[in-house]
């Protein structure tokens, strides 16, 4: 339903380099990037704000790449909410009625109905001036939810939340997200985002967007390293292949298909194997490995391998962490399926 | 940019071309010449620009001897009354300087003082004070107690504490409080004429005596360009020195 | 302990003359209201009074209008032609006065209420320009942007969000405004003509000659009540807003 192509836009420090994408309506798009990605600025130009240099936005076919803000349909919620702080929150929810002429009776329905299900109804009265960031964002979203939207725009909702009340929130816009049924476009650099509320999840570094698709896809298997390196991924491992093998250092390790040249892989943490024995299995990689430290991860241990000249990082649970009793600078066996081996 | 535009047709109408109509006046308008330039530097000339320069000097000086004791005590001494005495600093901003001068003549009126020399003075510093104290408050305000307790506990007395530290670091107030003082002052009209009388004669007076009793607008064009080249030279060295113009 | 001394000697020369002219207003052989009956049966007075009224309102009317649409448009874009605002403020008085009187002359329009008017103007544009505009830097743009994609037009969200927001600043910026057109001297003294008076002038006209009359210690004393009743508006409101 909401369709950008090739979209490109500098401004200032910021740029976007041909961006391209598709939502469906109830989506739930994420844009996962680190900052000075450009996210803010794709936004904007999605609701308006800016006109980008090239490329088309496509709202239900119609080419809307120029129309007029006010026009589009798209309610945007910026960082900092763009609450009218000189109105009351029932002003305020109910402005984007007020523009559109709406009877003073359904205004009041409308709002009061938005109010009730965003739990601020207490609060229409009172000043936005004297709310908590919490309610200030609920007041965003209800501002923007009222005027029934094509699509919503938040850019980082939860940023300026502290841990536990954004824990909350993330809970609560899984709700509004099932009771009110609306499509958005959610940028944020925290990943837990992404997680719990992303249907769809794009990668965006550099003004580029490089990766599109379902979260779990995006997250097991990155499309560049580059990708993979903002999400956390470690085990990025460089060589040269020959057919199913790959040299690196001096060990040798088995890929899921064939390569020549140089070649980079990444090894998910979370998919290599610890034990204390040697495991005999001619289909994985197997290595013995020195631990040279660990870090508590709160459910997960991540322990500091060298296999040789490699260093490798690996991911397992606290129970089997205490089960096996490794210390540091003791030896381990590594291994792992050559399937889990991404190879960008 | 569009809801500009008037404001902006207005100001080029009646301030900006108003300014280049003086300088037409001054080169001669409708000729072009320039010895109402020559006539305004001949000798007589010259004591009145002497006269000013002395006046506006000495009002300097006075003003900045006097307000940086006061602008101190405000900024780094006084806690409770801070904002009171602020606040009558500020107070006289809102007066115009006939008002203050009005009632600075009636008690000056009273000691026998009015028309001389020392009137005049007297009454520039009294209306030229406050200009002087408040951009010494704003800086002096920024240097806290601590940094000059720290020049005491690290050894130096007093003075060299004065000398060294609050000076360097007050000037930038000190430069625009004495061209806040020092540059109107130069062209002030309103004080030497109501306490000084006829017999003093400054750029002010002389510039209202061209224009309103003379009409002489050539002379007294010239008289403002060479004025105005002042200012702006005192405008351009502050923005040099501060590096910025705040207003 | 010195310093101290200095500070309320200071504060004592800055305010004795003041207070000694209010108190002098009220005394003619002992306390009487006289001095101010004398004034406010003064045709002379009461038109100049009116006189002045007039012009302050009506140059704090135009010049907020014109200054705060100016600080509204460049507030969205930094442009040069903001410097254009800058001049009047700092440029002294008297030249300011000067080049206003050649103008009206060069164009033989005749001094009077118009002229005063219009050289009021001039000046007031440009001190609301640099109050107003230091509020409208402070507006976020996200505030604008939200009006628009919430689907109000420009004019919209001028009048329900930028103008609201930008009222305190309007406020302060007619206080000034009126304040400076109100007292104005110089600029008054330079463009008007024969039968337009204003206050200013009046107690000009008497003090120039070094004339301290009970009467103009009346009307002196009144016109500081106002200038202070303004200032303290001024002080309250931007209180408020901190």
């Amino acid at each position: 339903m909401l369709k950008v192509e090739d979209l490109s836009k500098s401004w200032k420090d910021f740029s976007l380099k041909r961006i391209n994408f598709e939502i469906q309506k109830g989506e739930y798009f994420v844009i996962l990037g680190p900052s000075g990605a450009g996210k803010t600025l794709l936004l904007e130009a999605i609701a308006g704000i800016f006109i980008p240099d090239s490329g088309r936005i496509l709202l239900n076919g119609e080419d809307i790449t120029e129309k007029p803000p006010e026009k589009r349909e798209i309610a945007y919620i910026p960082q900092n909410y763009g609450l009218f702080d000189h109105m009351k929150v029932f002003d305020n929810i109910a402005y984007g009625l007020k523009v559109r002429k709406f009877a003073r009776e359904e205004i009041r329905k409308q709002v009061e109905e938005i109010a009730k299900a965003l739990d601020i109804k207490h609060l229409l009265d009172r000043k936005v001036k004297n709310l908590s960031a919490g309610e200030r964002q609920r007041v965003a979203i209800a501002r923007a939810i009222v005027i029934s939207p094509q699509v919503i725009l938040l850019d980082e909702p939860f940023s300026n939340l502290d841990v536990n009340l954004k824990n909350k929130l993330l809970r609560e816009m899984k709700r509004w997200r099932r009771e009110l049924n609306f499509t958005a476009i959610h940028v944020t650099h925290s990943f837990d985002e992404a997680l719990s509320l992303g249907d769809k999840l794009g990668i965006m570094m550099n003004g580029k967007m490089d990766q599109v698709g379902e979260v779990k896809e995006v997250f097991s298997k990155p499309k560049t390293e580059d990708i993979a390196r903002f999400l956390g991924y470690e085990n990025i491992l460089e060589g040269h292949a020959e057919g199913k093998i790959l040299y690196s250092e001096n060990i040798k390790i088995e890929l899921p298909q064939e390569f020549y040249g140089r070649v980079r892989v990444m090894i998910p943490p979370q998919n290599i194997l610890i034990s204390k024995n040697m495991i005999f299995s001619s289909a994985r990689n197997n290595f013995k490995a020195i631990v040279e430290e660990f870090e508590d991860l709160g459910a997960l241990i991540k322990l500091k391998l060298r296999v040789n000249g490699i260093k490798l990082a690996a991911h397992l649970t606290k129970a089997s962490f205490v089960d096996m009793g490794i210390k540091e600078d003791e030896e381990v066996y590594v291994s792992f399926k050559s399937t889990a081996i991404h190879v960008f | 940019m569009k809801l500009s535009l008037p404001a902006i047709a207005y100001l080029a109408v009646f301030f900006y071309l108003p300014f280049a109509i003086v300088v037409a006046y001054g080169f001669g308008y409708p000729e072009f010449t320039l010895k109402h330039f020559f006539e305004i530097f001949n000798p007589i000339y010259a004591q009145f620009f002497l006269n000013s320069f002395i006046i506006a000097a000495i009002t300097t000086l006075l003003c900045l001897l006097i307000a940086y004791p006061v602008a101190y005590y405000i900024a780094v001494k006084s806690k409770k009354w801070k904002n009171t005495l602020l606040i009558l600093i500020i107070l006289p901003f809102w007066i115009s300087f006939l008002l203050r001068t009005y009632a600075l003549m009636a008690i000056l009126s009273k000691f026998d003082l009015l028309f001389t020399f020392t009137a005049v003075i007297i009454g520039m510093v009294y209306d030229y004070l406050p200009f002087m104290i408040l951009p010494l408050y704003a800086s002096l305000e920024k240097l806290k107690v601590s940094v000059i307790e720290a020049s005491y506990t690290l050894g130096a007395k007093p003075l060299e504490t004065f000398y060294k530290v609050m000076v360097p670091l007050s000037k930038p107030g000190m430069v625009a409080g004495c061209l806040l003082v020092f540059v109107p002052a130069l062209g002030e009209f309103v004080v030497p004429t109501m306490l000084g009388g006829v017999s003093i004669t400054t750029l002010g007076t002389l510039t209202w005596d061209l224009f309103i009793k003379y009409h002489n607008w050539w002379r007294g064009s010239a008289l403002s360009v060479f004025y105005m080249i002042i200012v702006v030279a005192a405008i351009l060295y502050y923005i040099k020195r501060v590096g910025r113009l705040e207003i | 302990m010195i310093l101290k001394i200095l500070t309320v000697a200071v504060f004592a020369f800055l305010y004795v003359p003041i207070i000694y002219l209010v108190f002098s207003s009220f005394y003619d052989d002992g306390f009487t209201f006289r001095n101010y009956e004398a004034i406010l049966n003064d045709r002379n007075v009461t038109t100049a009074f009116f006189n002045s009224l007039n012009v302050a309102i009506l140059s704090t009317l135009i010049s907020v209008i014109l200054g705060t649409l100016a600080a509204y448009s460049f507030k969205k874009r930094g442009h040069f032609l903001e410097s254009l605002f800058y001049p009047p403020i700092v440029i002294p008085e008297i030249t300011e006065a000067v080049a206003l009187l050649l103008f009206f002359k060069m164009l033989e329009f005749p001094l009077g209420y118009y002229s005063v008017l219009t050289g009021h103007i001039a000046f007031n544009v440009a001190f609301v320009y640099v109050v107003v505009y230091a509020r409208a830097s402070s507006i976020e743009k996200s505030i604008e942007e939200a009006s628009y994609t919430l689907g109000a037009n420009e004019f919209q969200t001028f009048t329900k969000v930028v103008l609201p927001l930008l009222m305190p600043g309007i406020v302060a910026a007619s206080l000034i405004a009126f304040t400076l057109s109100w007292d104005n001297f110089i600029k008054t003294a330079f463009t008007t003509g024969p039968g337009f008076n204003t206050l200013p002038l009046l107690i000009w006209s008497q003090a120039a000659r070094g004339v301290v009359s009970p009467s103009i210690n009346a009307l002196a004393s009144l016109m500081l009540l106002i200038s202070i009743v303004l200032s303290y508006l001024y002080v309250r409101i931007s209180i408020r807003e901190e």
